[in-house]
């Protein structure tokens, strides 16, 4: 696939963003789902994707009408070095989630000790999917 | 890994930018190669030494500590 027709798949995606946005907002504002976690759920999903879709759209119409800026785009993204330092901050970015997520569970068994229990079986399995990751790491890096 | 990129793209007057452009990489990935903070990919390797029309083992100038 050619990288002019990346962007208009991106440009697609982009309005497919902004239409699911806006009917999760809709959902929210409408009253159609109960208050608290759901409807911050809903708007803080919804306000998200129509962000992202707007931004989406103004950076593929932006490449698109550019012809010189479409080039140097296009070879920032293929760099070799930079899908190097990609991957690299991936396996960071992964390690450092389930760190959050590890985290924000022992946070929340402290606040609600009757679910201590599947709290604790939850952080356990994160322990373990850390572990998991961090062989990983230490098997990729150890084959490059 | 030790590279002579910045001495043959100097003798040939060529921005680090030029040479980018030729080779399909970024600015900064030549500025990396040049300094030997990156180590180029086989193909990008190809690139370049058939970009100054010589080959791999005379751009890039391999050292047995690179091994380790």
């Amino acid at each position: 696939m050619n990288f002019e027709k990346k962007l208009k798949i991106q440009l697609a995606c982009g309005i497919l963003w902004i239409c699911l946005g806006v009917l999760a907002c809709v959902a929210a504002f409408s009253g159609k789902v109960s208050s608290g976690y759901p409807f911050t759920y809903c708007a803080g999903t919804g306000g998200g994707l129509i962000a992202t879709g707007f931004i989406q759209i103004i950076k593929s119409i932006r490449l698109l009408k550019n012809e010189s800026l479409r080039k140097k785009e296009k070879i920032r993204l293929y760099d070799e070095r930079n899908i190097f330092i990609q991957k690299q901050i991936y396996s960071l970015h992964s390690l450092f989630s389930l760190v959050l997520l590890y985290v924000a569970t022992l946070w929340a068994a402290l606040q609600r000790p009757e679910l201590l229990i599947p709290f604790l079986l939850l952080m356990l399995a994160d322990v373990a999917l850390l572990f998991l990751a961090a062989i990983y790491c230490n098997i990729r890096n150890s084959c490059e | 890994m030790k590279t002579r990129i910045q001495e043959l793209r100097k003798q040939r007057k060529l921005s680090q930018e030029e040479l980018a452009n030729h080779v399909g990489v970024t600015r900064q990935t030549i500025t990396s190669l040049e300094v030997g903070k990156y180590t180029a990919s086989l193909l990008l390797a190809h690139k370049i030494a058939k970009f100054f029309g010589m080959t791999i083992e005379e751009v890039f100038l391999f050292e047995e500590e690179d091994e380790s």
